[in-house]
């Protein structure tokens, strides 16, 4: 990057990366000190879940307000919502499947 | 450079193709996440124990009033926490080479005994001698146990979810990964429990005597 604005500042010869999923919300990790890439991740597509587990976790605290059985019962939904959340699509996961690169050993 | 990368010229592209989408350890995003959870649940239970014995300073007689909690059930989950790093090791390496039968076969032996751990867990809160309505010893002990009941249903609970996804056929990379840091959650929650068990339940006989 050659500025603050990436796309305006940039040079007619700048370097680009490439070999990113384009049909994906992929993305790269680099390493701490250097930023030299070093793996490849991505982000998971929109989802109502996380909006169900905020809602989820709003009443518990509302609950626990009143009695602090809010907590007990309010971590039932809560961890619904969770594992909805996280639970692997099935066309993603085999798409990352069929891509995926493991380390060398 | 890092394994995996080319520089090629011209253009100047830097292809990242042939990089791993599975990192495990240091590499991994959720891995430095759950460090750092472990760094702020760690405190909590520092700052917890560090009541326990404010309290105990400010304290004529400890326990007050109260007898120390029974040994037998804490030392038995201690026992079993300990044992249960031998599975957990095990799955957890071979999670790293993607062996998927070993890594089923170690979540349920790891999930059994998390249900284990749960139900010695309730004859432990049974046994501890003191009400947390009671006095400030009462409180710190079962605040205590409830941070520690929190990790460990909450490890429970995921070693579970993952013990089912293993089963589907949605296994990938990346649930190798969430194998292998399920593993080094449980180390935390095993960890944590050797301080614990020891303010708990032989503290209150050493402070006494």
């Amino acid at each position: 990057m050659n500025g603050r604005e990436a796309l305006w500042d940039a040079d007619p010869n700048q370097p680009v990366v490439g070999g990113l999923d384009a049909d994906a919300r992929s993305f790269l990790t680099t390493r701490t000190l250097d930023a030299e890439p070093e793996g490849k991740g991505e982000f998971p597509g929109p989802t109502i879940w996380p909006f169900l587990a905020a809602v989820a976790t709003s009443a518990a605290f509302i609950v626990s307000v009143f009695t602090p059985w809010g907590i007990t019962y309010g971590s039932i939904p809560i961890a619904i919502t969770l594992i909805g959340w996280f639970w692997p699509e099935k066309q993603a996961a085999e798409r990352r499947r069929a891509r995926e690169i493991w380390p060398r050993a | 450079m890092a394994a995996g990368l080319t520089y090629a010229t011209p253009p100047s592209v830097l292809d990242v193709s042939k990089l791993p989408t599975v990192q495990f350890g240091t590499k991994s995003l959720t891995w430095c996440g759950i460090i750092g959870m472990m760094a702020i649940e760690g405190m909590f239970f520092v700052l917890t124990i560090a009541s326990y014995f404010y309290f105990h300073s400010r304290s004529v007689e400890w326990p007050p009033h109260e007898n120390p909690p029974i040994l037998f059930w804490g030392t038995l989950n201690l026992a079993v926490f300990l044992l249960s790093v031998i599975p957990t090791e095990w799955y957890r390496r071979r999670a790293r080479k993607g062996d998927g039968r070993t890594v089923r076969i170690g979540l349920v032996i790891l999930s059994i005994i998390g249900v284990i751990n749960l139900v010695i867990r309730y004859f432990e809160l049974r046994h501890l001698n003191c009400d947390w309505s009671l006095d400030a010893y009462g409180s710190t002990v079962w605040l205590l146990m409830g941070l520690h009941v929190t990790h460990l249903l909450t490890d429970l609970v995921d070693t579970v979810v993952l013990t089912v996804l293993f089963f589907t056929s949605r296994v990938e990379g990346k649930r190798f990964m969430d194998a292998s840091e399920n593993a080094d959650y449980w180390y935390f929650v095993v960890v944590s429990w050797i301080p614990i068990y020891l303010v708990i339940y032989w503290a209150p006989r050493w402070l006494h005597a």
